[in-house]
């Protein structure tokens, strides 16, 4: 099977609940362009509006960042947004229950939340078949 | 009878959003009003795909997937969920019941059933 071509990046920044919808839906149709099957694009789009919804309702204006990633184990799609410090504070656990983190890693293949001083990284992935 | 998609969704308006919808793309459609409606029409004739609204009056759409999935006969035909639903937790019980797509009901749904349909091989 001939490789699948690999997608420009994307981003959306989330400031309404329509912002909501339209990050899933680049989610699922980048990963539909990847050649994810029908149930992986549901799984790692609904994840994507979980934490995006949570970030809506915390007032926490950021932006989600759509790549593909080939140099970690596997190659992977990847689905991630930057917190600054203000909606990261706190446990990790807190800001995971905060986030419906473990709704949304029930989804997908790989799931983290890097803390460091700027705030917090979130990031979800998909494997890839590539 | 030409291959048809037996579509179970309770709201007349909705149900012909979608009916529309797939008719524009050459499907004929059959509006199940309930999940026992729904049962009953899909073994008096098989539908090439069924869409599954999960907040139905007599039942879920879990339980209705649920059902098509454990029968040898009609565990084969394509389940789509469409919903208002869009939790995680809402769309895993969907899967994990055998759905094979898990779509909401946002302002791209249309778009998204009918490529659902398309990569299920129907369209």
């Amino acid at each position: 099977m001939p490789a699948l071509p690999t997608p420009a990046p994307r981003q959306v920044a989330i400031k309404t609940d329509y912002d909501v919808v339209v990050v899933r839906q680049h989610v699922r149709q980048l990963a539909r362009e990847l050649g994810l099957g029908l149930g992986q694009q549901a799984k790692i789009s609904t994840a994507i509006s979980a934490v995006a919804r949570a970030l809506l309702a915390m007032s926490c204006d950021t932006t989600f960042r759509m790549y593909i990633e080939e140099s970690r184990p596997r190659a992977a799609l990847v689905i991630s947004c930057g917190l600054p410090t203000a909606c990261a504070s706190g446990e990790l656990a807190q800001l995971e229950q905060r986030v419906h983190f473990s709704e949304a890693r029930a989804l997908v293949d790989d799931a983290t939340i890097a803390l460091d001083s700027s705030g917090a990284l979130i990031s979800l992935r998909m494997w890839l078949s590539r | 009878m030409s291959p048809y998609i037996l579509l179970v969704e309770d709201s007349r308006t909705q149900a012909l959003r979608f009916k529309l919808e797939l008719a524009r793309h050459g499907l004929a459609v059959e509006i199940a009003g309930t999940g026992d409606r729904g049962l009953a029409a899909l073994h008096e004739h098989q539908p090439a795909a069924i869409i599954l609204d999960v907040d139905l009056p007599d039942t879920t759409g879990y339980q209705v997937c649920r059902a098509i999935k454990e029968d040898s006969a009609t565990a084969h035909i394509p389940v789509v969920m469409l919903t208002h639903r869009d939790a995680a937790q809402d769309a895993l019980n969907g899967l994990q019941v055998g759905a094979d797509d898990y779509i909401p009901k946002d302002a791209f749904a249309e778009q998204n059933l009918v490529e659902s349909l398309r990569q299920l091989g129907i369209l």
